[in-house]
């Protein structure tokens, strides 16, 4: 690929790539996200390629792999476009009808298009289906319809014009005053306005200016960091070059978790090829800015997403925090001034540089602008990706995008903000989606993961899970997380085996505030908010394992006993037969009995009983 | 929205601010610690984890604080939170108590067997902790690894994290970079870390060192106490033998191998197991030839070091106390351009106290070089930054400044006397080059001398270029300078006005007497009085001066000399003198030599207390060989305090000298 030498150049290369692959081309787009590909995407596509080249399409029609469409409960995904006629759970035998009706004929489907599992309702175009339909997807939907790792694309979708204006229409300080005008917060978790952090660092002095791209997204259930990488990484570098010019660094990093390796793959090429593209490097388009980026691999460790932990491990140190005292912005890596900042947020960046702050801020809440990527995770029919505006309520989130609880069961909680936030009750489901209204009801953004929880969810075990996580991701180096986390791991430890304590309850709360009033980072420093939220909204169900011995939600095992129901049952031996440990007794046609004493509570009976006269309680 | 812009540190640095601290306004230092501001005004924060020689690592949080800025108050630590104009802080609030007794209650549980763990417990409150209790004794505050990493080698690190956090060594084994310096135990809060020590054996981290324990050779030892007092816990001490002359002895269970007494030993009579003290050989450019005197606690031997000068050699002692005058001389006698003594943190040794020995002698070298001409600046003592490269960099920048002053020619010797001695024959030759560049009139100038003018009477110092260092160290804080200042003021009294000359020990050089025609000098020794008087000068004693116009000057009623022996007497014409004449003198003071038996000592002594008694009120010797002698064999005594004042600079003369020349000294 020849290097862009200009501005002008890169309009001419913009308008060429249009040229290339307009919109109007009919195209096959494959979700290449890692959960479709898990699901069997990539056997789609080959499939797709193979029957388009036997059906004499290929010379005309183009089958891309995707970034993620953010559907993933529907996965394989395939798009067909320009009329986004949307196939949700594709086979590989289905492909060759596909190509023949609706690549070559344009008809699409009915047996095959996404159905609404209430109503019963078939879509046909992608926009159209609620999932969809209730969002507003201004940095991800991009990812759907480009192959991430072709420069091409991106530059024919508008790609780089950010960065154009930023070199050259723009002064540092301006751009610092546009990012700011337009209300971003970070991303990641933090949710501090991003054009103050890029305007400490840019009066900050020292050698050498760094930014960081954090991706080491570490909270379980939280893949939205991954599927930017994966699906958009121009938008990402774009980013980070418009925040280097802004603060006058030269030298970038993305710090990305080893778990991830084909956001670090498809980073990679993108990177290469910006090089060569000259939009990395030295003079870019001419301009006087140099910049290039590294790419640095984390070692599976949940508090290197911490900023200070970070740095530390790209120093080559061991990740662990220090006081934020002084801030990074001014001592940083290295001891340099240093931005870091999201994947989001980066990404979000060339988006305001593109349409203009005012139009970035009229989304939005007074406090929170924007729209905001969430993994919509757990008890939910529609688990995915969703980015929605600020000021979104969860219950539009939950029963609107989201579609709602899986068979037909009761909604329970939902945990934002990931091991750092706390679990909200049904009666909080009309708060909105925005910064300080989430923290204020005791729990926070995070960086994005929505856990949706039902009936069938203990609120004691969900608090227990979770300490346990940050239990072992403590970095250890202060009194409050490590020993706090310790003993509260042992107290939810003993709730849940029935030996729980009548001060238990304040003992952990009389922990959480300590932890949160005194410890080092923000990892102590929020780890308390599951317990301390789920004891806030669900104390009856502490109660309930400590005062009598029972787990509502017939999750804890100590706490549970199953037993087969007399009434129902018709001696069939299934259960019997399906027990591992042999504890069920009964002749046929008898009723069977489960020793309890014996039985291991793995439910197996449960599953296979005809007669659903296993009883679990 | 407001607009917040941090300013840099560089910029406000030196700026003060007002505070306000537990409801009282005070000033502080732009962004320096709250821990520091309290401590100034005396209140009392609980600390573990914090060290003044370290970086705050903040992990503890025992020094939390509450501080309220911009109408919000939090929870911070008091030894890493920088102070700012308008910072409101509150040290003792419940909020700020409850935290505190939850650190403890935690650390009880974890550590109840701890004695500071108790006490801090007591201190708070605390009674029992509600947790389940461990018996661990480490409270991970990290003293122990951080000044291993900021003073040491980095042998020991924290393994794992959370609450499987522990401190270890690389793999489990027996830390390689370890060198024995008890810095870890000795920092440690909780004596978490073991020490085992039997004889020469000293194990830590499951490694066993063989330490270099000092052995006195009984034989040769004059029982001076030297040692002893040089020893920073006074281990060595002088004892009665059977049948034989009392000698110093080490208790090996105690020794701590440091070496000290070694390098303080005027008889060279301590020895250490390994022969650690040969020096290497200099080479490399001229004006590069460096050589750097360190413990293992530089980690200067270690292929893994960031490169030294070329010209740089290295001599790992087992402490860099260890270092002795005769030593630091014969490596510029054989050719080293300069020597440099690196300490490494006293505070966090076990050897504490034993560097504050060298950076004397170092001082003393250093001056003795200036004294010979070889100029200042060549030998220094230098405490190198926190951090694995803190003594690579001191030795780059020592060699730097002294690539400006190249020494020539060397003296080509393997083996050296270590001894007091050993000392003088070394500085003996060394003023005796005559291609060194004497730097007499620099040395003038430096201790705020006149300069000498031709036509004054001059005080012939460097005449001879005596351990006059010595004399600071055991008769008090005066010097060589100090001395002659106080000759030249005592011939003011007298209406002489008199000058000094600095110069090397040129025997026979009549002319140094004919650059000062018709003028009266003082001379220090007995030789040059000698030459003064063949070159037709004349010899006025110094006695006898102070007998005739003493009570003028409000000298004491009596004074009294004390003479070295008859033949020193003449010498210093004590024959006229008009005064009390008492003798002190013993065969060992006659023949000069530094080293005197314990028979010999009390000899001296009981002398000094007779002329005490006899009220003697001043010490006149001819030399500072015999006043250090005396020095070394009264270490106690009134003589060495005030109001007994020993004098240089015997005679006074005059020399009536025709012309000969205007010549260069």
């Amino acid at each position: 690929m020849p290097r862009i030498e200009t501005a002008a150049a890169l309009e001419e290369r913009r308008v060429a790539a249009k040229g290339l692959h307009p919109d109007s081309a009919r195209r096959v787009t494959v979700c290449g996200g890692t959960g479709c590909q898990a699901a069997g995407g990539r056997d789609v596509a080959k499939a797709f390629k193979r029957e388009l080249d036997e059906q004499g399409l290929d010379g005309e029609v183009e089958v891309i792999v995707t970034g993620c469409h953010g559907f993933c409960e529907q996965g394989p995904i395939v798009v067909v476009r320009p009329d986004d006629v949307f196939y949700p759970k594709v086979k590989k035998g289905g492909v060759a009808e596909i190509v023949r009706r609706t690549v070559a004929s344009g008809e699409p489907i009915e047996e095959l298009l996404y159905e609404e599992p209430t109503s019963g309702e078939r879509f046909v175009r992608e926009a159209e289906i609620p999932f969809y339909a209730g969002q507003q997807r201004l940095v991800f939907g991009d990812s759907g319809r480009i192959a991430p790792t072709r420069l091409d694309d991106y530059l024919a979708i508008g790609g780089y014009g950010g960065l154009r204006r930023a070199l050259f229409d723009m002064e540092p300080d301006e751009i610092i005053e546009e990012i700011t005008r337009a209300g971003l917060r970070g991303r990641g978790g933090g949710g501090f306005l991003t054009g103050w952090k890029w305007e400490g660092c840019r009066a900050a002095s020292g050698q050498r200016k760094f930014v960081i791209c954090n991706a080491d997204e570490g909270d379980p259930g939280a893949f939205m960091d991954r599927s930017l990488l994966e699906g958009n990484p121009h938008a990402v570098i774009e980013g980070m070059l418009i925040g280097a010019r802004a603060i006058g660094a030269s030298e970038g990093l993305v710090y990305v978790r080893a778990e991830y390796p084909l956001a670090v793959t498809h980073l990679a090429a993108a990177l290469e090829q910006a090089r060569e593209a000259g939009l990395l490097g030295e003079r870019i388009l001419s301009s006087d800015l140099s910049f290039d980026i590294r790419i640095s691999r984390g070692g599976g460790a949940f508090v290197c997403g911490e900023s200070t932990a970070l740095m530390a491990s790209l120093e080559g140190k061991a990740g662990e925090p220090r006081a934020k005292y002084v801030h990074t912005v001014e001592h940083g890596l290295l001891d340099m001034p240093t931005t870091l900042n999201n994947v989001e947020t980066w990404a979000n960046v060339p988006l305001i540089l593109k349409q203009g702050a005012e139009a970035y801020a009229a989304i939005g809440t007074e406090h929170s602008k924007g729209t905001k990527i969430f993994s919509l995770v757990g008890r939910i029919n529609n688990t995915g990706l969703v980015e929605v505006p600020m000021g979104i309520t969860l219950r539009e989130v939950i029963f609107g995008i989201g579609g709602g609880i899986p068979g037909g069961r009761a909604f329970k909680a939902v945990q934002t903000g990931g091991p750092s936030g706390g679990c909200l009750p049904e009666s909080m489901l009309d708060l909105t989606v925005d910064f300080q209204e989430l923290t204020r009801a005791g729990s926070m953004m995070g960086s994005g993961g929505m856990i949706v929880m039902d009936d069938q969810t203990c609120m004691v075990d969900v608090a227990r899970y979770f300490a346990h996580f940050l239990f072992k991701e403590s970095c250890g180096k202060c009194t409050p997380c490590r020993e706090g986390l310790k003993n509260s791991v042992e107290i939810l430890d003993r709730i849940t085996n029935g030996k729980g304590r009548i001060d238990d309850l304040s003992l952990l709360e009389e922990i959480g505030e300590w932890m949160t009033s005194s410890s080092l980072c923000a990892l102590g420093g929020s780890a308390a908010n599951p317990v301390l939220s789920t004891i806030r909204h669900f104390r009856g169900e502490y109660l309930a394992h400590i005062g009598e011995g029972r787990c509502p939600a017939g999750v804890c095992k100590a706490l549970i006993r199953y037993s087969i129901d007399a009434a129902l049952c018709d001696g069939c031996h299934a259960c019997a037969i399906a027990c591992p440990v042999d504890v069920i007794r009964g002749a046929k046609k008898e009723v069977h009995v489960i020793d309890a004493e014996a039985c291991i509570k793995c439910g197996a009976c449960l599953s296979v009983c005809p007669q659903d006269a296993v009883l679990r309680r | 929205m407001k607009k917040k812009v941090n300013k840099t540190l560089s910029a406000v640095a030196e700026t003060l601010v007002t505070i306000t601290l537990d409801g009282r306004e005070v000033r502080a230092r732009y962004r320096e610690p709250v821990l520091d501001v309290t401590r100034r005004y005396d209140i009392y924060i609980p600390t573990l984890c914090h060290h003044d020689a370290l970086e705050p690592a903040a992990a503890c949080r025992l020094c939390v604080v509450e501080v309220v800025r911009n109408g919000r108050s939090k929870i911070v630590t008091a030894c890493n939170f920088p102070v700012e104009e308008g910072l409101e802080i509150r040290t003792s609030t419940e909020r700020v108590r409850r935290s505190r007794r939850m650190t403890i209650e935690s650390l009880l549980a974890r550590c109840g067997e701890v004695p500071e763990i108790q006490r801090l417990a007591r201190e708070h409150g605390v009674e029992r902790s509600r947790f389940t209790a461990q018996d661990d004794t480490c409270i991970l505050c990290t003293l122990c690894t951080r000044v291993c990493d900021s003073y040491v080698t980095s042998a020991i690190a924290t393994i794992e994290r959370g609450a499987k956090k522990y401190i270890g060594t690389f793999g489990g084994d027996p830390p390689e970079e370890c060198v024995a310096c008890g810095a870890c135990a000795e920092i440690c809060p909780t004596d978490h870390i073991k020490v085992q020590r039997e004889g020469s054996s000293y194990r830590i981290w499951d490694r066993e060192f063989e330490l270099s324990l000092c052995e006195v050779v009984a034989d040769s030892c004059r029982a001076c106490g030297a040692c002893e007092a040089a020893c920073p816990w006074s281990i060595p001490r002088v004892v009665l033998r059977k049948g034989a002359a009392a000698a110093a002895w080490i208790d090996p269970e105690i020794c701590k191998a440091c070496g000290v007494c070694l390098a303080a030993c005027p008889a060279d009579s301590i020895r250490q197991p390994r022969d650690l003290r040969r020096l290497p050989r200099p080479e490399g450019k001229a004006g590069g030839r460096l050589l750097v005197i360190a413990c293992a606690r530089s980690k200067l031997s270690s292929p893994l070091t960031p490169e030294l000068p070329e010209g740089a050699r290295v001599l790992e002692l087992s402490c860099s106390g260890a270092a002795s005058h005769a030593m630091l001389l014969a490596a510029l006698a054989q050719g080293f351009d300069g020597v440099l003594v690196l300490g490494r943190h006293e505070a966090s040794c076990r050897l504490d106290g034993a560097e504050s020995q060298v950076k004397r002698v170092v001082q003393q070298v250093d001056e003795l070089a200036g004294l010979v001409g070889l100029g200042a600046g060549r030998v220094a003592f230098r405490d190198p930054a926190a951090g694995s490269r803190g003594p690579a960099e001191e030795v780059h920048r020592f060699a730097k400044e002294l690539s400006r002053s190249p020494l020539e020619s060397a003296l080509a010797e393997d083996a050296w006397d270590d001894s007091l001695d050993g000392a003088l024959e070394t500085l003996r030759w060394l003023s005796g080059r005559t291609e060194l560049m004497p730097s007499g009139e620099a040395w003038l100038a430096a201790h705020g001398l006149p300069p000498a003018r031709p036509g004054q009477p001059a005080l012939l110092a460097a005449a001879v270029p005596y351990l006059d260092i010595a004399l600071t160290e055991w008769l008090g804080a005066d010097s060589l300078a100090g001395r002659l200042r106080e000759a030249l003021e005592l011939l003011a009294a007298f209406g002489i006005e008199a000058g000094v000359a600095v110069g090397g020990f040129r025997a026979g050089e009549p002319r140094l007497i004919a650059h000062f025609p018709g003028s009266a000098f003082f001379s220090l020794c007995g030789g040059c009085g000698d030459r003064v008087e063949a070159a037709g000068g004349v010899v006025t004693p110094m006695a006898q001066l102070l007998a005739e116009r003493g009570a003028e000057l409000g000298l004491p009623a009596r004074t009294l000399a004390v003479a070295a022996g008859p033949q020193e007497a003449q010498r210093m014409g004590l024959a006229g003198f008009d005064g009390d004449v008492v003798e002190v003198t013993t065969p060992a003071v006659q023949g000069m030599r530094l080293a005197i038996t314990s028979e010999e000592r009390r000899l001296i002594e009981a002398r000094f207390l007779e002329a005490e008694r006899a009220g003697a009120a001043v010490l006149l010797t001819s030399g500072p060989a015999q006043l250090v002698q005396y020095a070394l064999a009264c270490r106690e005594g009134s003589w060495r305090q005030a109001h007994v004042r020993p004098l240089l600079a015997t005679t006074i003369a005059a020399a009536g000298l025709a012309a000969k020349g205007q010549e260069q000294t």
